[in-house]
């Protein structure tokens, strides 16, 4: 009976093959975009397998609830504080390795004479013994056992040394002489440690970074000190009889006696290969542990799409089936039961599903090989190692068999027995399920549309708050100056003296930098606390970045003071804020002007909050891209030390060169990290440019389908209405009246569908909006070019159709019914 | 072998209603070869339909061989179906899909028969026709004589015992329709009960009953000399 299935399926598939190969590329489209979702997903969520030691390599993650604008928020990172680990070490002795990991991305470091930046972290040196990195030379587990050593991988120690037997040869970091005393290979696989997030060249042990602290501050690294330097902390659990449940809550009682009491946190931990999936819910600027982690919402995204793909798969055999009738009846006068029809169609729809399947997966599996080589590994490889991968494709492939086959197949089945005997066949419309079904397409479609159209407009309104084409070029510095051994004010006097150089300024982190920092702050004593924008900047920076100064006056070196020795106080005592936050306080920015605001201390709520006076409001100015959870406001504190990044204004671009030169007078040995803003502004635009294109390529891909699918019925619909349009015209309708009525009856699903959409699309509009500093205003402008373009498509693919099937002659159809 | 008592069908559309069968009582004995005959639209198919249990009555009662089945359970009408009826309809109804052979093949695949039996079973009544030449050829590629000719096929492959045929000369030249009618009543020499519609009086009288419809009901039922 199964062979008999094939065969018929087969054929069927044969002489239809045009419609088949309509409904297969559909399918595929949708598949192609599930298996990208899912491939991407378990990146999430299965990067680092092979470091992880069957899930005993944990990493902690701190929760931290912080109360904004009356709402309570908790920021979930990968950041812990120092001293944890080291409580971790004391009070758990069933766990086996407990290491901090503190990353300085790329900083210069010199050998043998060559100067260059490389990718540097510090780690206790319990960290080998927690991964097992892939040593090329040098003790595995105990490279790092003695104090000033580092680890080099071989591309750093070729490009140190020129050789990659560099072990006993040294490498002078800010100051520090260290010793190489292992060498690793290219780290295996999806991880953490390549490419994204710790792309590390050099690992160096944790006595370095405490030396360099001690440097700098002239104080110990204090065990006591939670809020201060953040590290990473990772831990090996032991093999047997760990329970995640039961650490944490130990973990809770430990963290419940050793931290400060005001703040509201927690630490829990992850198995190692759920670090992807934290680092990318972050990078999404979702620093709130959601609810929905990113894995799930790519899978869902993907599902959308598929169920897209499936419906407009039942749409189309729905439509066919009404070829069949005769067939399904015949078949069941001479003994077919009506389970075996429902199966003959699932067979049918089995094969088709199967062959779009191969079709997507060859799509998106061979075109990714070509990453290969960008990404470091191979993700085939990496997939198809993975049970899930190969269980979620099963499943997905039965669910979409039965999503797409099902309502169809049971169609067929119920034919009745007696449509065999009669002679001329009208098939049972299904023309309300139908609708639904081309409706729920257009819902997506709509949706993805308006979307991509609002992202669209948000990237232009990003590329206008970029540096302008027009003004003089910046160059920002982001080397460490302290640790570079170069003073702020030296580098810009000296600066001042070059040729070319019109300003110099400083500030906290780069301009257009994906970094951002916010400080809790009242606008009344008893207020609520509303995280805003901060800018810590030294002299002369509203001129540097040309921004205009609407009331009252700017820092000066003699007048205002800097941030005292209390960094958690963030902000000097008196600041200049931007036009946003001076509407906060005031009606106009001059009445802002000599106002009081107020910096919350969450560390310790003892402390009062700290008034701090308005002594100017600068205009609005877009130096920030994303603003996370904090008010889309900013206020500037005069911080000459916490600003550490110079940003210079040159006359032109080819004046760069005048930076090199001083830099290497100041610190010949350390190499200059110089990028123009416009390329800071491009890296992080690049982003969003990213996102965006997804979204818009999604909803290609949702259009393509629901277009195919409104072809095809349309193609069926008119062959079925030939008669009415026959009837019609004989009663002296005109052919513009029936191309009219035609395509007024393929609009109003679309009409209903968008309707559906707008609300939908809206919110997710607003969410995406929300990450912004500055944010396109949300105008209906998208919703209604979104409808346009779909009902113009619909009209394009329909219209001939509706055209030619108006200008039937009459006479033709009727004569034949 | 099969006794209708009251029995009626009603098409029900948005429209209208429409009563094909207005209480039809009628009798068939084994090895009976029955002509309906009426004007068009007065029920014939729809009586063909009905016993032939590919629709279900409104209301009425059927008997079976002595199996009261007045309440039309599913399962029960295609078991009978596939065990003791076979079809043959006016526009010969093959699927073009399948080959000749395959067409024939059908019934004994829902009847779960084995492979080699069915390879038997199908040549012996391809033979029986005269089409054991023509077993790989599409239904498209054969003339409507020779369609018909499969369709006979298709029904007497499962051995039914009854054959029910809706105007199967409808469509056929004189000679075509000729050999089909042959092949029926050679069929009902062998004791196979057939119930055929009709509108050709020369064929009716091949008959051993006609039975005469007019707007859903039974006109007149003449015996005729065996
Ligand atoms: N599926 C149906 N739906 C509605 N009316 C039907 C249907 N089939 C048959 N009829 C109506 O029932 C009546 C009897 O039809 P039918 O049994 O086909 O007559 P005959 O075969 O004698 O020409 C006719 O009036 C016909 O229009
Ligand atoms: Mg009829």
């Amino acid at each position: 009976m199964f062979t008999h299935y094939l065969t018929v399926a087969f054929r069927n598939i044969w002489r239809t093959r045009v419609s088949t190969l309509v409904a297969v590329v559909g399918l595929a489209l949708g598949q192609m975009c599930f298996i990208a979702a899912l491939a991407e997903a378990l990146l999430m969520t299965h990067s680092d397998s092979h470091f992880a030691k069957d899930g005993r390599v944990q990493v902690v993650v701190q929760h931290l609830t912080i109360t904004n604008n009356g709402a309570a928020r908790t920021l979930t990172s990968l950041s812990s504080p120092w001293p944890l680990a080291g409580h971790i070490a004391n009070e758990f002795p069933d766990v086996e390795a407990v290491a901090r990991m503190r990353s300085y991305g790329e900083i210069s470091v010199s050998a043998e004479g060559n100067n260059m930046l490389l990718f540097t972290v510090a780690v206790d040196p319990a960290f080998l013994r927690i991964i097992d990195l892939p040593f090329a030379a040098g003790a595995p587990q105990h490279a790092l056992d003695n104090p000033r050593s580092v680890v080099l991988t071989e591309s750093a120690a070729q490009r140190l040394f020129g050789t990659t037997a560099a072990i006993g040869r040294n490498v002078i970091l800010r100051g520090l002489d260290l010793t190489v005393t292992g060498i690793v290979r290219a780290i295996p696989g999806p991880s953490h440690l390549a490419r994204s997030d710790i792309p590390f060249a050099l690992m160096v042990s944790m006595d370095v970074h405490e030396e360099l602290t001690r440097r700098q501050t002239g104080k110990e690294m204090s065990p006591q000190d939670w809020m201060g330097a953040s590290v990473r902390t990772y831990v090996l659990v032991p093999q047997s009889g760990y329970s995640a449940a039961v650490f944490n809550e130990r973990l809770a009682a430990l963290v419940a006696r050793v931290a400060p009491s005001d703040l509201k946190v927690s630490y829990t931990l992850r198995p190692l290969p759920d670090l992807a999936l934290v680092i990318t819910n972050s990078l999404l600027g979702r620093v709130d542990e959601p609810s929905v982690p990113n894995n799930v919402i790519l899978i869902i995204i993907g599902g959308v799409i598929v169920a897209l793909a499936c419906v407009n798969y039942a749409n189309l055999a729905t439509a066919q089936v009404g070829s069949r009738i005769k067939e399904a009846g015949l078949r069941k006068a001479v003994g077919a039961r009506t389970g075996q029809l429902l199966m003959q169609h699932l067979t049918e729809t089995s094969l088709k599903v199967l062959a779009a399947f191969a079709l997507a997966f060859g799509l998106v599996i061979l075109p990714v090989q070509v990453l290969t080589s960008l990404l470091g590994f191979n993700i085939a490889t990496f997939l198809f190692a993975l049970p899930v991968f190969w269980v979620s494709l099963a499943i997905a492939l039965v669910a979409v068999i039965l999503v797409a086959g099902f309502y169809p197949a049971v169609l067929m089945a119920r034919i009745s027995t007696a449509s065999a005997s009669r002679s001329n066949l009208s098939p049972q419309d299904k023309q309300f399920g139908r609708s639904i079904l081309v409706g729920f397409q257009f819902v997506v479609v709509s949706i993805f549309l308006i979307l991509s159209l609002v992202v669209i407009a948000e990237n232009k309104v990003l590329r206008e708050t970029g540096p302008k084409a027009s003004a003089d070029p910046l160059v920002v510095i982001s080397n460490n100056l302290r640790e570079s051994g170069v003073a702020m004010d030296v580098l810009r006097a000296e600066l001042l003296r070059a040729p070319g150089i019109r300003a110099v300024t400083s500030m906290q982190s780069p301009p257009w930098g994906l970094a951002t920092q916010a400080v809790p702050m009242l606008f009344k004593p008893e207020g609520r606390v509303s995280f805003v924008l901060k800018q810590g900047v030294g002299e002369g920076f509203f001129d540097a970045l040309d921004i205009k100064i609407l009331a009252g006056r700017i820092f000066s070196a003699e007048r205002d003071q800097g941030v005292g020795s209390d960094p958690t106080l963030f902000v000097s005592d008196n600041v200049v804020i931007d036009r946003k936050l001076a509407s906060e306080l005031a009606s106009t920015p001059a009445d802002a002007v000599g106002k009081t605001l107020y910096v919350a201390n969450i560390a310790d709520k003892s402390k009062p909050p700290q008034p701090r006076t308005v002594i100017g409001v600068v205009e609005n100015a877009s130096i920030k891209l994303i603003s996370g959870p904090a008010l889309q406001a900013t206020v500037y504190g005069f911080d000459p030390a916490a600003a550490r990044t110079a940003v210079i204004k040159l006359e032109s671009s080819d004046r760069a060169k005048s930076i090199d030169e001083v830099w290497s007078k100041l610190a010949p040995t350390v190499a200059l990290k110089r990028q123009f803003a416009e390329e800071i502004f491009e890296t992080s635009f690049s982003y969003f440019n990213a996102v965006g294109s997804v979204i818009m390529g999604l909803a290609g891909f949702a259009f393509l389908i629901a277009i195919i699918g409104m072809l095809a019925i349309a193609t069926h619909t008119m062959n079925r209405r030939r008669r009415e349009i026959g009837i019609r015209k004989t009663l002296g309708s005109t052919v513009n009246q029936v191309t009219r009525l035609m395509l007024w009856s393929f609009s109003k699903p679309v009409v209903i569908a968008s309707i559906i959409a707008w609300p939908l699309a809206f919110l997710a509009a607003r969410l995406y909006l929300s990450m912004f500093v500055t944010r396109a205003a949300l105008t209906p402008i998208p919703f209604v070019v979104g409808f346009v373009i779909v009902l113009g498509m619909t009209w394009l693919a329909v219209g001939r159709q509706a055209f030619t099937a108006a200008r039937l002659n009459p006479g033709d159809v009727l004569h034949y019914e | 072998m099969i006794t209708l008592s009251g029995l009626s069908k009603v098409y029900r559309t948005k429209e209208m209603e429409t009563t094909a069968l207005a209480g039809v009582n009628l009798e068939i004995a084994k090895g009976e070869f029955v002509v309906i005959m009426g004007p068009s639209g007065c029920g014939k198919s729809s009586l063909l339909n009905a016993i032939g249990l590919i629709d279900r009555p409104t209301s009425g009662h059927y008997i079976f061989d002595g199996e009261d089945i007045s309440d039309f359970r599913e399962n029960r009408m295609v078991e009978i179906r596939k065990q003791h009826i076979g079809f043959i309809f006016q526009n010969f109804n093959l699927l073009e899909d399948l080959s000749v052979y395959e067409n024939v093949e059908l019934p004994l695949l829902y009847q779960e028969v084995s492979k080699a039996k069915r390879r038997d079973r199908v040549r012996e009544v391809l033979e029986l026709v005269g089409l054991e030449a023509r077993a790989k050829h599409r239904p498209a590629q054969l003339s409507g004589g020779q369609q018909q000719r499969v369709a006979v096929a298709r029904a007497v492959v499962g051995d039914p015992k009854l054959i029910l045929a809706d105007e199967p000369t409808g469509n056929l030249d004189t000679q075509n329709g000729d050999d089909v009618m042959g092949m029926l009543t050679t069929l009902n020499d062998e004791g196979v009960t057939i119930v055929m519609v009709t509108h050709s009086p020369d064929y009716a009288a091949k008959a051993t009953r006609i039975v005469e419809m007019v707007d859903g009901r039974i006109l007149d039922a003449v015996r005729k000399a065996a």
